[in-house]
């Protein structure tokens, strides 16, 4: 490999490194993993005493504040902690870079637009007999 | 001629497909596999609660879906998913902070994790089972006229 550009090596070898947003992405699916545990706990607890209910007895669980606030708690803090999960997935195993970038951000823009209108959804459920 | 039948004897390099993954190895790419399986039954339930949400008729058909034996067999198997999911997240903050870092702990702590998400699927499942009998009864009073539409409504 002959160096035929005008570019110095230095110039080419800058840059290449680690861009330094490693340790936050670990940091914030460490964060969510343990958010996490609670609210799917209490997500489990409610899918299991609402296991034989009719529509009418979820919507008055749902309308409880507490299950309000850990619903959409829910939402975001999984919705975040599978977007940093599926972008790692993406990053590992799609070599085509572009094709990687294009499914990453679809992959986060579609998260968010999920948790946006789940979030409505929520609070649809949850107004709609009056808190 | 001679060359190429001579490579073919040469010893492959530890590909995936020949190589059998040691415990860790096994477990780490589980639960990348299960992250995947769970984000993507996350995102169905999520889109299938707006659908009931906004189109509550939809809820009786749920319903009935869920009722069916072979979804509640694999609500069980999604439950132990979940339960090893947490486990192996446990785990990998643990890793994340410098603890049990080494092969014997990761076996140690993995088959902890497997041992702790089948005894409380095995627990989901006989809550589960004692409510409907028990509960049944228990509940009779309250919930008598409302099981009963049910049933004759099917």
């Amino acid at each position: 490999m002959q160096n035929k550009s005008i570019q110095s090596p230095l110039s080419k070898a800058k840059g290449l490194g680690s861009a330094h947003h490693g340790s936050m992405h670990s940091l914030k699916h460490d964060i969510t993993t343990l958010a996490n545990i609670p609210l799917v706990l209490w997500v489990l607890y409610s899918a299991f005493m609402l296991r034989d209910a009719d529509y009418a007895e979820v919507t008055a669980w749902m309308s409880h504040p507490v299950s309000i606030v850990v619903a959409i708690l829910f939402v975001i803090t999984t919705l975040k902690h599978f977007a940093l999960e599926l972008q790692v997935v993406f990053e590992d195993y799609i070599s085509c870079l572009c094709f990687r970038m294009i499914k990453i951000v679809g992959m986060k823009l579609f998260f968010i637009a999920l948790g946006v209108t789940t979030i409505v959804s929520i609070l649809k459920l949850a107004l709609s007999t009056g808190v | 001629m001679g060359d190429i039948q001579k490579s073919k004897d040469r010893p492959l390099s530890p590909h995936l497909q020949v190589y059998r993954l040691p415990y860790n190895a096994l477990m780490s790419i589980t639960g990348r596999g299960v992250g995947i399986v769970l984000s993507l039954s996350l995102l169905m339930v999520l889109i299938w609660f707006n659908v009931i949400v906004w189109k509550p008729s939809f809820y009786d058909q749920t319903m009935t879906f869920l009722d069916h034996p072979l979804t509640q067999y694999a609500g069980l198997a999604w439950a132990f998913l979940i339960f090893f999911y947490i486990g192996n997240g446990l785990r990998h903050v643990a890793w994340h902070i410098g603890l049990g870092v080494n092969e014997k702990a990761g076996i140690v702590t993995g088959n902890i994790v497997l041992v702790v998400s089948a005894l409380l699927t095995l627990g989901l499942w006989s809550a589960l089972n004692n409510e409907t009998a028990v509960g049944v009864t228990q509940d009779g009073t309250i919930n008598s006229v409302a099981d009963e539409g049910g049933e004759d409504a099917e």
